[in-house]
This record gives structure tokens, sequence and C-alpha cells, in this order.
């Protein structure tokens, strides 16, 4: 996972918690793993109050990459 | 690897350097974060997202009301102004959605360089919307 540099530590911690449950919901949605020959889900957001994240699933190489992280104070 | 216009992994391309490439003149300026203005915008530069325009609006005034909560509104606008800033300039567009589509690559170099890419876009869209 990949964190924007400059987040303060509120916002840091609802990435990390954001992030951990992508994570496993990703890996119950894409079961074939780094066997996965399907259409990659491309560009999502979600939103978690004062948050939101932009991330990809690199879904053959089992990983959330995080490249945007918003978040309104 | 799929498509003609993406970059071969290890042979980093000068636009990934750059913010936009010269030349690239955009469509239309940069829209007022409002409803109206993005809805106009969104109507002119990738009119097929409309429907997921509407859609997401709602859910934004939906989970605002059941918040109590300006951010999803908030969050609305900047995602959407992000959204026409990439594609109010068709080559930029173009490359993000090259990166998508080079997720699906067996190569993770390829798939490395495809995050960096639509990493650098959506980040250079989002500090436009900004004003950055």
């Amino acid at each position: 996972m990949t964190y924007s540099t400059g987040c303060h530590l509120p916002a840091l911690t609802t990435v990390g918690q954001v992030a951990e449950e992508l994570t496993v919901r990703e890996s119950m949605i894409f079961l074939d793993g780094r066997e996965f020959t399907g259409e990659p889900p491309g560009l999502r957001t979600v939103q978690r109050g004062q948050l939101m994240l932009v991330y990809l699933t690199d879904v053959r190489s089992e990983r959330v990459v995080i490249i945007q992280v918003n978040w309104i104070s | 690897m799929r498509g003609t216009d993406y970059p071969v992994a290890g042979r980093e391309p000068d636009w990934m350097t750059a913010e936009y490439p010269q030349g690239d003149e955009p469509l239309i300026p940069m829209p007022a974060l409002s409803l109206p203005a993005l809805r106009q915008a969104v109507a002119t530069v990738t009119p097929s997202r409309l429907p997921e325009f509407f859609q997401e609006i709602q859910d934004a005034f939906t989970q605002a009301g059941e918040e109590d909560s300006v951010f999803p509104i908030r969050h609305f606008y900047q995602r959407w102004g992000a959204a026409v800033a990439i594609e109010r300039r068709p080559s930029v567009a173009a490359r993000l959605h090259a990166a998508e589509r080079a997720l699906a690559d067996p190569d993770p170099a390829v798939r490395d360089l495809a995050v960096r890419e639509a990493a650098e876009i959506v980040q250079a869209a989002y500090r436009e919307v900004a004003g950055g």
C-alpha cells in the first residue's frame, strides 16, 4: 500500500483502517488472485467521513494501491 | 500487453515527468465546483458518464442526510472536478484508461508502470481541482 505524504495522524489512521477493509474485501471478490485473467476493475474511490481515497486494485499482484488521499478538515 | 499506445516497461516515457504535455489543449476550461457547472462539463467532455454522475449526486445527498454531514457532497464535487480535469484533455484521459487496462497485463513491471502513470494523472487532476 502506498500512502500519500503530508497526511496528519487522524487521516493516516483512517486511511489504514479503510485500506485494510479494502484489501480484505478485494481478496474475497477476486478469488483467482495471481491467476486472475479478467477485466481489471480500474480506478475507484471510497469515502468515509472526511476521507476519500482513490485506489487501484492490482489483482494479479494481490495488492490495493492508494493513489490519492483527500481529507477535508 | 494490450493496446498500442502504452509504454514499454523499463523505458520511461517523457510524459512521466510533465504535468501535461505541450500542445494538449483542454476541450473546455475547468468548471466551477458547482452542480450546474460540473453537470454541463461532464455532458461536454464525457457524456457517457452522465448516468453515473446523476447516480453519485443522488447517493451523496442521501449519505449527507443520513450522516448529517456535508462531507459526501464536498467529496462528490472534488471527485467529479478531478474527472473533468482528466477528461477535458483527451490524450490524458486516453493515457489513464490505457493504464487501467494495463493492470490486466501478466508482466508485473508493466502493471507497476501503469499504477505510477495512473497515480501521476490522478494526482495532477486533484491538484488542478484544488487550484494548485
